[in-house]
């Protein structure tokens, strides 16, 4: 369970730290401040260990699957707040952007999830189709 | 394909011969199913020994260093190891669907996908096991399906 979890969540750290590299770039290029490395990346494990555990909850194997995906999404939400603790006023000029963000979120967490059921549901039907063929021939 | 029964009442076991060119599919699928009905498994429950044909069984599965063999009605205990039994069943209809079990294709009824991407087969008997999706090629190759 623990190497899965790892596994995740080195992943996240690789990519978030990137995003966060490039939103650094934008608000010194823009607003010529230097924002502290060491809080960034503080900002960047927490994002990642939350990132990583709502992966590892939506996926979980016990359960029931729509209350996993839910789960995850609810998750997620955390992680927002420390993106606009990090980079405050800097990338967040209102308060309801926030919000804002969260919907978008929470519209491309359904969108992935829908293209991946669709995905999925394509695989279980042809491995069916091979089933009843299979049973046919006997 | 001709296909002959003689009977011989001397014989005190069936003896099957397929003739056949050797790199033939049709002979090599005979050959498998063969081997199918003919090996057996020894299990055990309670330090009786039985003797399971591969037909009867429905699925092994490790439990805390432990196989068991499930059959319509009852678990038994194997001996060998999950590795061993794949490496033994791999020209049966047997196949690893997860880290902890081996399936007979034979005994599925159905697949289903759950919204976060889970995948669960149903066996005839009205039990769920769960398919790992890393083990989905091999399980469509094995039903038939290209890889």
């Amino acid at each position: 369970m623990m190497k899965k979890y790892i596994s995740i969540f080195l992943k996240f750290l690789f990519f978030i730290n990137i995003i966060y590299i490039i939103l650094a770039a934008v608000v010194f290029r823009r607003l010529d401040i230097r924002l502290s490395f060491v809080r960034l990346e503080i900002g960047v494990l927490i994002i990642s260990i939350i990132l990583s555990f709502a992966t590892y909850i939506m996926k979980l194997e016990k359960g029931n699957s729509v209350v996993n995906v839910i789960l995850g999404y609810i998750i997620i939400i955390p992680s927002l707040f420390v993106i606009r603790n990090n980079f405050g006023t800097y990338l967040f000029r209102s308060a309801w952007l926030i919000y804002i963000l969260m919907i978008v979120v929470g519209i491309i967490y359904g969108v992935v999830l829908y293209v991946l059921n669709k995905r999925y549901k394509e695989e279980v039907n042809h491995l069916n189709k091979l089933l009843d063929e299979k049973k046919k021939e006997e | 394909m001709k296909i002959r029964v003689e009977e011989n009442e001397q014989l005190d076991e069936i003896e099957v011969i397929i003739r056949g060119q050797i790199d033939d599919e049709d002979v090599k699928e005979i050959y498998k199913s063969l081997l199918y009905f003919e090996s057996v498994i020894l299990g055990k429950i309670n330090d009786k020994t039985f003797s399971l044909s591969l037909n009867q069984i429905y699925y092994f599965e490790s439990v805390d260093n432990k196989t068991f063999a499930y059959d319509k009605n009852r678990v038994y205990d194997v001996s060998l190891k999950l590795y061993q039994l794949e490496s033994e069943l791999s020209n049966t209809p047997f196949i690893r669907v997860n880290k902890s079990m081996i399936v007979n294709t034979r005994r599925l009824k159905s697949f289903k996908s759950t919204i976060n991407g889970r995948m669960e087969a149903t066996l005839i008997n009205g039990e769920k096991i769960k398919i790992s999706r890393s083990y989905v090629p091999l399980l469509k190759e094995k039903l038939g399906g290209k890889q």
